[in-house]
């Protein structure tokens, strides 16, 4: 299936910053996390992608049509900044109405979407107050509303979380799983946050310093490891020792045993040492790659130079 | 009524879910007049909190109130006697002379609220992702603007109009006699509404604050004034040509000039230059405006 977002060797300059270097990516159906930290070039990407900014060489296009050649893609194209874009004396169903019309559809379609829409992220009554009033979990609604309002095929999300408390953070990921899922729209979303990309994407890419440095499915970065974490309530020193005696050599890492290397015979010893420890056990997984680690492994290739 | 039939008549609400839409799509023409008439509510303080409205209709009140003002004394005194061949009021080309100032604040007041909200609040970075340019979003707010600061000159106008024409005995040879004043204030209207609009946009696309914007444009054109006047004497000859940036002087004399009358002998200037100059300062703010907002694209 032919990629829905495609950019090819995108390059640019702020001064002498490279923001990015021959990005080229193509973005498929479904949950797309762009991840990479501040200053990665996530950001500027999605402002090329949006002709928001000129890039110095490269192009994007978006279903087979180039970006920049032909505003009118961006009738299918939806965008939520990451910065304040809410006028404060406006209500959010004014609002989301005026955007869906500037998106191309007419005024009495337009207020239909806008109140559909904003039902579907969750805003009621509200809705008809000036969005000066909103709290920052009900502003991030807004700014998805507003992405949502004229239907596209693809929305493009930069840092969605950005600003929200832990459980507003959940509320905007599972926010945007649905949408991905039920509603059938295409997302490419920016975060730095990597437990927030693992939540809610399907694939991933990795930008770091204007490059690409890794892109997969979430489950290739995430797989599981033969290392195994045991966390007890108490007895970590009398577990560690009767583990010891058994041949299991135990590290502690911020209050949690780590075994490397376990096979099926680790686990029998494991269960056995708890026992004669007495050890209060509430968890024992096997780690996943973390994609800290992703990060700190292509770092290490790209200094070895492979 | 039963409790059968009671029962039967309660609906249920079902969630249909996420519905896509079908409907039509009308691209860069319906983006731009959205923005267009989303321009038109702002400027009369629509969709916004009292305090906007107020400050639209209190200084369109005071641009119309003179007209309104001749037309209820009008009125008034008709009903006592016979007023023969119409009241002497405020003629239409006085009218500009009274209305500049209050429309130029008009245009600082209210001009920088359709700009600078979209560009402090980000809202403007909504707007160029969507299936318009900067230029369509530019040109669509100053043709907003526009159209309002036209119906703010010529509505008073109109009335002034129509109402001497109903006050006299003989309509239609006051008609056949003043009709050229018709297309006279609607030209000059027009001179006076586009050089207010451009400049207001102009400088407010250089802020992001309407109360900067407000008082930029007043002093550029205030003080501006003030400067060309001292410059002009200082530079002796050249001075008479430095007196055509001040528009406050040089809109009057247009004014004049399109009603058929005598400019002035302010310098040696006829009123095709007046005109002229007032272009120039029209057009000169509006690439101004217009080279500002592919600069902030950029």
């Amino acid at each position: 299936m032919p990629p829905l977002l495609l950019t090819k060797d995108l390059t640019k300059h702020f001064g002498a910053t490279r923001a990015l270097d021959g990005v080229s990516l193509e973005v498929h159906q479904g949950i797309t996390g762009l991840l990479g930290a501040n200053g990665a070039g996530k950001s500027t990407m999605i402002k090329i992608v949006l002709g928001l900014i000129d890039p110095d060489s490269g192009s994007t296009e978006f279903m087979g049509v180039d970006t920049r050649s032909s505003p009118l893609v961006r009738e299918r194209i939806g965008y939520m900044p990451e910065h304040d874009c809410l006028p404060p004396k406006v209500s959010a169903t004014e609002f989301v109405s005026h955007m869906a019309q500037v998106s191309g559809l007419p005024p009495s379609e337009a207020r239909t979407r806008a109140a559909d829409v904003l039902r579907h992220v969750g805003l009621d009554e509200e809705r008809y107050r000036s969005m000066g009033t909103y709290s920052t979990g009900m502003k991030q609604r807004v700014k998805l509303a507003q992405a949502l309002a004229h239907d596209p095929l693809m929305i493009l999300l930069d840092e969605p979380t950005s600003g929200l408390d832990p459980a507003g953070r959940q509320e905007m990921l599972d926010l945007i799983r649905r949408t991905g899922t039920e509603f059938g729209i295409s997302i490419l979303m920016t975060s730095h946050l990597m437990g927030d990309v693992e939540r809610s994407s399907d694939r991933i890419i990795v930008l770091d310093a204007g490059k690409v440095l890794r892109e997969g499915e979430v489950s290739g970065f995430t797989q599981e490891t033969e290392t195994l974490i045991i966390n007890v309530v108490e007895g970590t020193e009398e577990l560690s020792g009767a583990l010891a005696k058994r041949g299991v050599t135990a590290t502690l890492e911020r209050g949690a045993l780590i075994v490397e290397d376990a096979d099926t015979a680790t686990y029998d010893a494991i269960r056995d040492a708890v026992v004669e420890s007495g050890a209060l056990l509430y968890r024992l997984a096997p780690r996943r790659h973390s994609l800290n680690e992703v990060f700190d492994a292509d770092d290490e290739n790209l200094e070895n130079g492979q | 009524m039963t409790q059968g039939n009671q029962a039967q008549r309660y609906g249920e609400v079902f969630d249909l879910g996420y519905q896509q839409y079908a409907g039509a799509r009308e691209g860069r023409w319906r983006a731009r007049r959205s923005l267009f008439w989303d321009g038109v509510r702002t400027s009369f303080g629509l969709g916004r909190g009292a305090f906007s409205k107020f400050l639209s209709f209190l200084l369109i009140g005071i641009i119309s109130a003179p007209a309104i003002f001749f037309v209820v004394i009008t009125a008034f005194i008709s009903q006592f006697e016979d007023t023969g061949g119409g009241l002497d009021g405020f003629r239409s080309v006085d009218y500009y002379g009274y209305a500049y100032f209050p429309l130029l604040i008009f245009a600082a007041v209210v001009g920088p609220e359709l700009l600078t909200p979209d560009r402090r609040y980000g809202v403007i970075s909504l707007y160029l992702v969507r299936p318009i340019t900067v230029l369509d979003y530019a040109v669509s707010r100053w043709a907003a603007f526009l159209v309002v600061s036209l119906a703010v000159v010529y509505a008073p106008q109109l009335l002034l109009f129509f109402s001497t024409a109903l006050s006299q005995q003989d309509i239609v040879q006051w008609t056949q006699d003043n009709w050229l004043t018709l297309p006279r204030f609607l030209a000059s209207g027009f001179v006076l509404a586009a050089f207010t609009t451009t400049v207001a946009m102009a400088v407010s696309s250089f802020t992001t604050r309407r109360p900067v914007a407000t008082g930029a444009i007043l002093a550029l054109v205030f003080v501006g004034s003030i400067v060309v006047e001292l410059a002009s004497v200082a530079a002796g000859e050249f001075g008479q040509w430095l007196t055509l940036l001040d528009s406050a002087m040089v809109l009057p004399l247009v004014n004049n000039w399109i009603f058929g009358l005598d400019v002035g002998r302010v310098n040696d200037f006829d009123g095709p230059v007046y005109f002229a100059a007032v272009m120039a300062y029209t057009f000169v703010a509006g690439a101004v405006y217009l080279w500002r907002y592919r600069k902030l694209k950029a």
